[in-house]
């Protein structure tokens, strides 16, 4: 389809694909595309909570975790794109799950969506609240405390999503635009291309922990991607675009990788591995050690923006998990209300900023980014098993694939085995929360199976017209 | 002093931006408000009426007969793209002793539908998309099913039609009209539709759809509304 944009709606000229009608790649990866891979969506984990990675193995191991991360990532966009393009049910991992596997499989996927994006919301605010105290504190407010901007931080974006009060492009695209220029102005700010201000050779001190530490830095290598599947957005009544899918990921991913390489190359050439392995905010410590005014004033500006615009998202993005499971019943249909005048799910808005809170005010950084990047490990664990049940039940040939990625299962097989080592890598570092998740997840599934399961309406779960599955 | 001068400008610089974000939303809402102004005059006894976000409701009659547009935004889908429907209601009673409604693609989150307040779930007809979910007040409603079929297959042959229900107090087609900006939505999930106003000659197609469907069940009722219509620049049909 030829995208003809239009100023009237409704008629033939209206800038909609239907039905499968090709849309080209342009269309697909727009500037504004583009820049939301980069920016909107995962450029904070550049601000915050990648540099774990260096505390758990050394500078030379956070590098390795997050190339290999970025190999778990293609492996995902593969499988997901293949899925994403058959399933027109919009939904995502969420309708796949419906449809492929079972409501029990789908009610954990919409809780791993729920709890990732909600752990994400705390951690930003935990990195928002700190920026401001740090900076209080230099400016002679000695007795600035991050709590209340933790909290203000939670319930005004609560209240802008309840609202559905929604900001503006202008207004976006100048924050986006700093939070990204930011990165850029600090890398050329600290000369790179001469020792004056980096020292790598003094810094960079191998692999402290040996390769233990580099399967131990794979924990946070994921936090560098970490929700860049959710770029593979449907439109309503059309079949995401088939190789477009892949590619529009992966340029992310490239575009993720280029900027997460240059964070680390200024900061771990500023500050030894033992720092920067449990600071809060790297970038703008990186800042600070310069003693530019102008690069300390600008990162904090890049950080607070980049938190709140993702602590934003993710409320948007966890209500409406919730809420489709309020809808489908998996949870009380209470939770599937709209609001009469703002037309958002507000009961779900509210009932998930005290389980934020809990954890924003409970818990340390470290340990809430590990709990979303288990709820997201989760997810990515899904998906091998997901597209292996999805091919024998509908092998090739019996119903229209938008996308068929090449070499199944090998990239199934492969991203089965980076989750296991993942799974073993934040064991090394975080047993105790990886087994209280697991405890949670699985009485939260019990619960479902023998209470919740008999509310739901099964007849309602299964909505493709596609053949019965082979064997059934 | 330095550190004073920048939390300054930082602060200068965020008023500024907080100050262009608040034109720039109520330049927004003041678009939103139009989006129906062009259909008003296709309307008798019109009445225009703005929602908490913005967007306008419009009441009236069309040949003589009550219809009401709705614009519904609706971003309550996870990974996909907000929308923005239009709601088109012909509020004349008709002899039906039970409601159906027809919802195509249905993903489970269509707060609009009516779909979610009837329990009978019917065989989907032939003709009908494939992937249609048809939902009765009551068994009973087989009955209408059978009766408006051939007219509801007719306006679900447009693939931007989402649903189509029939009830005792008129019937009703839901349709898309925008769908929201991918980048914006990646973004900071915004919900910016490419549009200043509904096309008036869609909006009638979708009337006159409706005046066919209710003649389906009500014999002796015009297909079309009244002829003194006000008329509208000929549009190509969609195939």
């Amino acid at each position: 389809m030829t995208a003809v944009p239009s100023d009237t709606a409704g008629g033939k000229s209206a800038v909609t694909a239907i039905h499968g009608e090709k849309i080209s790649l342009l269309r697909i990866l727009g500037p504004g595309h583009v820049w939301a891979l980069g920016v909107g969506i995962v450029l904070v984990g550049e601000f915050m909570g990648w540099n774990f990675a260096v505390g758990k193995g050394g500078a030379i191991a956070a590098l390795i975790a997050c190339w290999t991360a970025g190999l778990l990532y293609t492996c995902v966009a593969m499988i997901d794109s293949e899925v994403t393009s058959t399933v027109a049910a919009a939904g995502g991992q969420y309708a796949q799950a419906k449809h492929i596997v079972g409501p029990l499989m789908a009610f954990n996927v919409g809780l791993f969506l729920v709890m990732a994006y909600t752990m994400l919301e705390a951690g930003n605010a935990i990195t928002a609240g700190y920026l401001i105290q740090t900076v209080g504190g230099m400016a002679g407010f000695e007795g600035v405390h991050d709590k209340p901007f933790i909290v203000l931080t939670i319930l005004a974006l609560a209240w802008l999503n309840y609202r559905g009060v929604y900001a503006t492009l202008t207004f976006n695209l100048v924050i986006t635009a700093i939070a990204f220029v930011s990165i850029i102005v600090l890398f050329f700010g600290l000369k790179p291309w001469s020792n004056e201000v980096l020292h790598h050779r003094e810094l960079i001190s191998g692999l402290p922990y040996g390769w233990l530490g580099v399967i131990a830095a794979l924990h946070f290598g994921l936090w560098f991607y970490l929700g860049i599947e959710g770029t593979t957005q449907a439109a309503e009544e059309v079949r995401s675009p088939a190789r477009s899918l892949p590619l529009g990921t992966m340029l992310g991913m490239i575009t993720l990788l280029i900027a997460a390489t240059m964070t680390w190359y200024v900061c771990v050439g500023l500050m030894p591995w033992e720092y920067l392995g449990q600071a809060i905010t790297p970038l703008f410590d990186a800042a600070r050690l310069t003693d530019s005014t102008f690069l300390m004033v600008f990162l904090f500006v890049g950080t607070i923006f980049s938190t709140l615009a993702s602590a934003n998202g993710c409320i948007n993005d966890a209500s409406r998990a919730w809420f489709s499971m309020g809808r489908d019943r998996y949870m009380p249909a209470w939770f599937g209300a709209v609001h009469p005048k703002y037309r958002t799910p507000f009961r779900s808005i509210v009932f998930l900023v005290p389980i934020a809170l809990i954890f924003a005010l409970g818990a340390p950084l470290d340990q809430v980014i590990t709990f979303s990047i288990l709820s997201g490990l989760l997810g990515y664990t899904f998906m091998p098993i997901n597209v292996v049940m999805f091919r024998r039940k509908w092998p090739l040939g019996t119903i229209k694939r938008g996308y068929v990625h090449p070499f199944h299962p090998l990239p199934a097989l492969v991203l089965l085995l980076l989750c296991a080592v993942t799974y073993f890598a934040v064991f090394l570092g975080y047993g105790t929360q990886l087994v209280a998740m697991m405890v949670f997840y699985i009485v939260a599934s019990a619960w479902f199976a023998f209470h919740r399961y008999k509310y739901v309406r099964r007849g309602d779960q299964f909505t493709m017209p596609w053949p019965k599955p082979r064997g059934y | 002093m330095s550190l004073i001068l920048g939390c300054a400008l930082t602060g200068a610089g965020l008023a500024l931006v907080a100050g262009v974000a608040h034109l720039e939303q109520r330049r927004i809402r003041s678009r939103r408000r139009k989006l129906l102004d062009a259909c008003r005059p296709l309307f008798e006894e019109a009445r225009l009426e703005h929602g908490g976000d913005g967007f306008p409701r419009l009441y009236g009659r069309i040949g003589g007969s009550r219809v009401t547009i709705e614009l519904i935004p609706d971003m309550m889908t996870i990974r996909r793209l907000p929308q923005l429907w239009m709601s088109v209601t012909l509020l004349e009673p008709v002899p039906v002793e039970s409601g159906l409604a027809v919802l195509v693609r249905p993903s489970g989150a269509e707060f609009f539908s009516l779909t979610q307040h009837f329990h009978a779930t019917l065989r989907v007809p032939n003709g009908f998309p494939e992937a249609s979910l048809v939902r009765g007040q009551s068994p009973g409603a087989t009955k209408v099913l059978a009766t408006v079929a051939p007219a509801v297959a007719t306006l679900l042959a447009d693939p931007k039609v989402k649903e189509v229900a029939v009830t005792p107090n008129g019937v009703r087609a839901i349709r898309q009209v925008a769908e929201g900006r991918r980048g914006d939505y990646l973004l900071l999930r915004q919900s910016a539709f490419d549009v200043v106003s509904v096309d008036p000659g869609a909006m009638l197609e979708l009337v006159d759809s409706l005046f066919s469907l209710r003649a389906a069940l009500v014999p002796g009722k015009s297909a079309k509304p009244t002829p003194d219509r006000p008329s509208v620049p000929p549009r190509e049909r969609r195939p």
